[in-house]
């Protein structure tokens, strides 16, 4: 059963889809229609289908959930099977009585989308090609939701917008947790969701299970908790790893900072008792109420208010953590990662990135490594800061990939080291860092994979990469990089892992939420909440973190 | 008070007689809205949206949810009518238009100088005296086809032409009566509904059986067979890395194999008790055998299904594992083991149906199916949309009038001696709750008035019309929308659900006074209703 190791990709929210729009656009953009085959597995994340005019698709397995009016020029439906004109005719009633309302564009489509369109952008979605000199496109000001940039094209199955909540709505926001839990038990909602699911399911010959994105801090943390409880339940031996996102905060009250930190708290400790595996990613270093400094990675430029930027950052690190298993070349599945990591309770993970992967101009990864200063990557969990140096902090297990780098730049063609070297007798990327990592870390189990398929981060990928970053992710030693052209891919490394900072990060949760009194919150009472419930929930909170104490260790 | 809890905290306080004043502008707003719906002759409308989704509806439900309504009060109202809609299932834009008109009426009183209070008890009394009068009204049914087609076509007619109203009426009665036992209440659940993006919606049928989204996985396995055993199932016939083994490592690559195997026995194990039992009661019969499991079967699996001309289908709807035992008889299973023939199904015939990416699996010729499934088909995905929400409607108007024991008569008639009694009944009403009782007749007269409106005849005529005939009978009558001239709606085989007209006297009172007892309102948001 190597072959088929089909995941079903589930993105819960505005936020996610954001991070997921950036996923599926940079995957499409690595389809490789000529010359040597990519080493990704498509048909793990992909499905293979037929549209109405008999053509073949291929299209993201994936079910998506936004809120009313956050589509824009996104069909429900998508374009591939059926693109229907309004007609009169059509209307099982006399026409002279139809009434055609067509509601007008809210916006232009930006140029990128138009270019797109018409086939013209030399960006995403086609292949690489030959490199030709490429527009340049700053979407910056233009991309107010996910669907002003996603090049992918979908299955109709895969967007379903609920109509009982408007995105962006101040009259009937989606940001209480219970509004989640509540719409799920709305059957015609729960109903089509699940249904949507299971049509997937039913086409897998042999699923690894799901990966839901979800935005944590709004109501979709309850919506995420409900299908958690469902698909754990409907699909007993499958993985689920959940990946809940925390969107750059921007201009809200206090009062409704809180609101975010208590739907995280209830939306993480319930998710994390019912899926496999839970690793929560955001770009500011610590989030609960207010936002802490944003990550820095030394070679990115970012605006940490943007959706569009951090977004961008975090669906670099869920392709690469996720390429361990999606590679054609092994047969991990999800299990195999998380099975390990999530011993002793330990069902929350933390990720760390490193985008990109800093090797010089020219250079290889044997010098890369020797040379290196300073950690490997930047955390992109809130409140976890491993350290897999300090002696004083623990890092018990991590899943690490590296890819881009080619058997061609492990080392360099001349060698004059000799023998001393570690990292000698290892003969491929994944050996050398695992060498690597076996030295510099302490007492850290690392399992390491690599890829040799860069990180596709052309338009309408944001322009974040400083000038020293060269077009194909190399680190320039001197001059900069044209703002005139567009980057082309990078390497990258992203290392999802199990260390007692998790324990940390949920005990200041725990304190954070814990310290509010949840009746001052009328809303969540109102929309079903009880306080024991609350407090309940929070108890469970704290005993997950203990699972972070040394002391459980066995 | 519970009206105002939907309104937004930020909002500022506006002073009372402007609060009212918003609350009135808003109600007659959406009423604006939605009245053209109204009826067989109202508009249906087809929204298209800027990325060229579309939306065809006549239902006050729908486009309550489609629309972007800003507007606290008429958000409220909204969500009344759609609560309205989950209740009975029908009502929604009578109740918008009554909501708007009982605002109107009361304006007019208001701004004379009587006092919302006054007015409000008014309401309350007319209330009272409307739903006795409603009660006077009812006329019984049996639980019998031709008495309750007339509901569903009344029902129906509403939300498609005439023609398809026929047709689907027909199934949707059917469908309720296939699945009715000892006068148990029904439920609806039980009827599934199938959709097919095909042919036309005239072609909508009722399946005596099931119809499910999905085929077989295998190339070999049959795609028609007669006589068939049937082996519902809830059982993992698919290899899986089981997570209860995942608290330790493998030792070795060896060892991870060995488990491999011994995990790929363990299902193989499975099926071959399923095809033992195959074997055991069809093999030398003319008799078939196939599995429907709602779990997953992995190719190996289905390899030695298909081997032994078992179809097997995966994955199939947890909610259809009930619905298959009460359409074919025999029980769901959870184990394979001890497997007997009396936790089997049967149908007469079993096939599949490819369309483009699509595979059905019918399973017919049940002999006592409890459980039936409509299968709608349409060209288009906004049609079958459509499509499915009228056969809902109709579905539990036929539900409502088999707990009802009864319904009303329709066509306005109603709401024509309604008014009639209420206007008697003020006289016998001392003080000023008088013209609350007057301002609430009046108002029962916007949904015959619009019935007229919208089928081309002048409301005024049409009212003195009604009122003068219904007076010389003393018998129910209503508008004939063909003619505008009057008719008897029983005999017309126009009626409406008692509940709904009920719960739309009921609902309507209690939102129109709190929107008129309002003493201030949040002043958020006042921006137009957007439509
Ligand atoms: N053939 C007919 N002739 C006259 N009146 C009719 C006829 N059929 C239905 N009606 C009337 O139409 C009204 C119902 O219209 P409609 O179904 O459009 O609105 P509704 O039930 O208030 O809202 P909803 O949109 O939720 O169904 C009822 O008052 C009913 O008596
Ligand atoms: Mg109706």
């Amino acid at each position: 059963m190597a072959t088929a190791r089909e995941i079903l990709t589930i993105q819960l929210g505005h936020y996610s889809n954001f991070v997921g729009t950036h996923w599926w656009n940079s995957q499409e953009a690595g389809f490789n229609y000529s010359g040597k085959p990519s080493d990704i597995n498509h048909d793990i994340l992909f499905r293979e289908g037929i549209n109405s005019q008999n053509q073949v698709t291929f299209t993201p397995r994936l079910l998506l959930v936004d809120l009313k009016g956050s589509l824009q020029h996104l069909r429900i439906q998508g374009e591939l099977y059926d693109v229907p004109v309004p007609d009169v005719n059509e209307a099982p009633w006399p026409t002279d009585k139809v009434q055609v309302e067509v509601s007008p564009e809210k916006e232009e489509k930006n140029e990128f989308l138009k270019d797109v369109e018409t086939g013209n952008a030399s960006s995403a979605g086609g292949g690489d090609g030959t490199p030709k000199p490429a527009k340049v496109y700053n979407l910056d000001n233009d991309v107010k939701t996910w669907s002003n940039f996603l090049v992918s094209r979908f299955h109709p199955r895969t967007v379903l917008v609920s109509n009982e909540y408007e995105h962006n709505s101040e009259q009937q926001p989606f940001d209480i947790y219970n509004y989640g839990t509540n719409l799920f038990k709305n059957r015609d909602f729960e109903e089509d969701l699940t249904d949507r699911i299971r049509n997937y399911m039913e086409e897998c010959d042999n699923a690894q299970g799901f990966q839901i994105l979800y935005d944590g801090t709004d109501g979709f943390g309850g919506i995420a908790s409900s299908l958690s409880e469902f698909l754990a339940d409907e699909y007993r031996n499958k993985s689920i790893l959940a990946v809940p996102l925390i969107s750059p905060i921007g201009d809200i009250t206090p009062l409704q900072e809180c609101v975010r930190t208590v739907n995280f708290a209830l939306s993480l400790q319930k998710v994390s008792e019912l899926v496999s595996f839970v690793v929560p990613l955001g770009t500011d270093s610590t989030n609960w109420r207010s936002a802490g400094a944003p990550r820095t990675f030394p070679h990115l430029q970012y605006n940490a208010s943007s959706p569009y930027h951090t977004s961008a950052i975090l669906a670099s690190a869920i392709d690469t953590f996720s390429l361990r298993y999606r590679l054609k070349t092994g047969s991990d599945r999800m299990s195999d990662m998380i099975d390990p990591m999530s011993r002793h309770g330990r069902r929350v993970a933390c990720c760390s990135l490193g985008l990109p992967f800093g090797i010089q101009e020219g250079g290889n990864l044997l010098h890369t490594l020797e040379t290196w200063e300073g950690p490997l990557w930047t955390s992109i969990t809130p409140h976890c800061d491993p350290d897999m140096e300090d002696l004083t902090k623990r890092l018990w297990m991590q899943s690490v990939v590296l890819r881009g780098i080619p058997q061609s730049r492990l080392r360099g063609a001349v060698n004059n080291e000799g023998g001393a070297n570690p990292g000698m007798p290892c003969d491929s990327p994944s050996q050398l860092l695992q060498a690597y990592l076996s030295f510099s870390t302490n007492g850290t189990y690392s399992h390491v994979s690599s890829s040799e398929a860069l990180w596709k981060v052309k338009p309408p990928f944001p322009r974040i990469f400083k000038p020293s970053v060269a077009l194909n992710g190399d680190i320039l030693s001197h001059g900069s990089r044209s703002e005139l052209l567009n980057m082309n891919e990078v390497p990258v490394v992203a290392s999802v892992n199990s260390c007692d900072s998790i324990g940390v990060m949920l005990k200041s949760l725990h304190s954070e939420t814990a310290r509010l009194n949840i009746r001052r919150f009328p809303a969540y009472a109102k929309a079903g909440l009880e306080a024991d419930e609350y407090e309940e929930s929070l108890e469970s909170l704290y005993a997950l973190a203990e699972n972070y104490d040394e002391k459980y260790e066995i | 008070m519970a009206a105002i809890s939907l309104l937004n905290p930020k909002a500022e306080f506006a002073r009372a007689a402007q609060a009212l004043a918003v609350n009135i502008s808003a109600a007659k707003g959406i009423q604006d809205v939605m009245k053209t719906n109204l009826g067989p002759k109202g508009t249906m409308k087809m929204l298209v949206s800027g990325a060229g989704d579309i939306k065809i509806t006549k239902d006050g439900n729908v486009l309550l949810h489609e629309m972007q309504i800003q507007h606290p009060t008429a958000s409220l109202i909204a969500r009344a009518s759609t609560a309205q809609d989950d209740m009975t299932g029908d009502g929604t834009t009578s109740t918008v238009l009554l909501i708007g008109e009982l605002m109107k009426q009361a304006d007019l009183f208001i701004s004379e100088g009587l006092h919302p209070r006054i007015l409000t008890e008014g309401f309350e009394q007319a209330r009272k005296k409307a739903v006795e009068v409603l009660d006077s009204m009812k006329i019984p049914v049996e639980a019998k086809r031709e008495a309750l087609l007339d509901i569903a076509r009344t029902s129906l007619s509403t939300k498609v032409h005439a023609k398809l109203a026929v047709a689907l009426a027909e199934i949707c009665v059917d469908a309720v009566l296939a699945i009715r036992h000892d006068n148990k209440p029904v439920d609806l659940h039980m009827i599934e509904m199938m959709e097919m993006q095909h042919k036309t919606e005239m072609e909508t049928s009722l399946i005596k059986g099931l119809v499910m989204d999905h085929g077989g996985r295998h190339p070999d396995m049959p795609k028609r067979v007669e006589n068939a055993y049937i082996l519902t199932c809830n059982v993992s016939m698919e290899y899986e890395k089981s997570e209860v083994n995942s608290g330790f490592f493998y030792k070795s690559a060896e060892e991870r194999e060995k488990l491999v195997l011994a995990e790929r026995e363990f299902i193989e194990n499975r099926v071959k008790k399923i095809v033992e039992l195959k074997k055991k009661l069809c093999d030398g019969t003319d008799k078939n055998f196939v599995v429907i499991n709602q779990k997953g079967i992995d190719p190996m699996s289905l390899d030695m299904l298909a081997k032994e001309g078992i179809l097997g289908l995966r994955r199939a709807k947890r909610r259809n594992m009930e619905r298959l035992a009460l359409a074919c008889g025999g029980q769901a299973v959870n184990s394979v083991d001890d497997l007997e023939e009396s936790s089997l199904g049967y149908a007469g015939l079993v096939y599949e149906h490819v369309l483009g990416e699509n595979k059905y699996t019918f399973v017919e010729e049940c002999k006592f199916p409890q459980s039936v499934t409509i299968l709608t088909k349409a060209p288009n995905k906004h049609t079958l949309v459509q499509v499915k929400d009228a056969i809902r409607d109709g579905l539990r108007a036929v539900n409502n009038t088999l707990q009802d024991e009864c319904v009303v008569p329709g066509a306005g008639a109603t709401e024509i001696a309604i008014h009639q009694e209420l206007m008697k009944y003020k006289e016998s009403v001392k003080g000023k709750a008088r013209l609350g009782i007057q301002a609430f007749a009046e108002a029962l007269l916007v949904l015959p008035k619009t019935l007229a409106v919208n089928s081309g005849f002048d409301s005024q005529d049409t009212i003195v019309k009604l009122q003068e005939e219904s007076v010389s009978t003393g018998e129910p009558v209503g508008l004939d929308i063909n003619s505008g001239e009057v008719l008897k709606p029983q005999e017309a085989g126009i009626v409406d659900n008692f509940i709904v007209k009920k719960q739309i006297i009921n609902s309507c009172t209690v939102i129109a006074s709190n929107l008129l007892l309002v003493d201030e309102i949040m002043r958020a948001g006042m921006s137009s209703l957007k439509g």
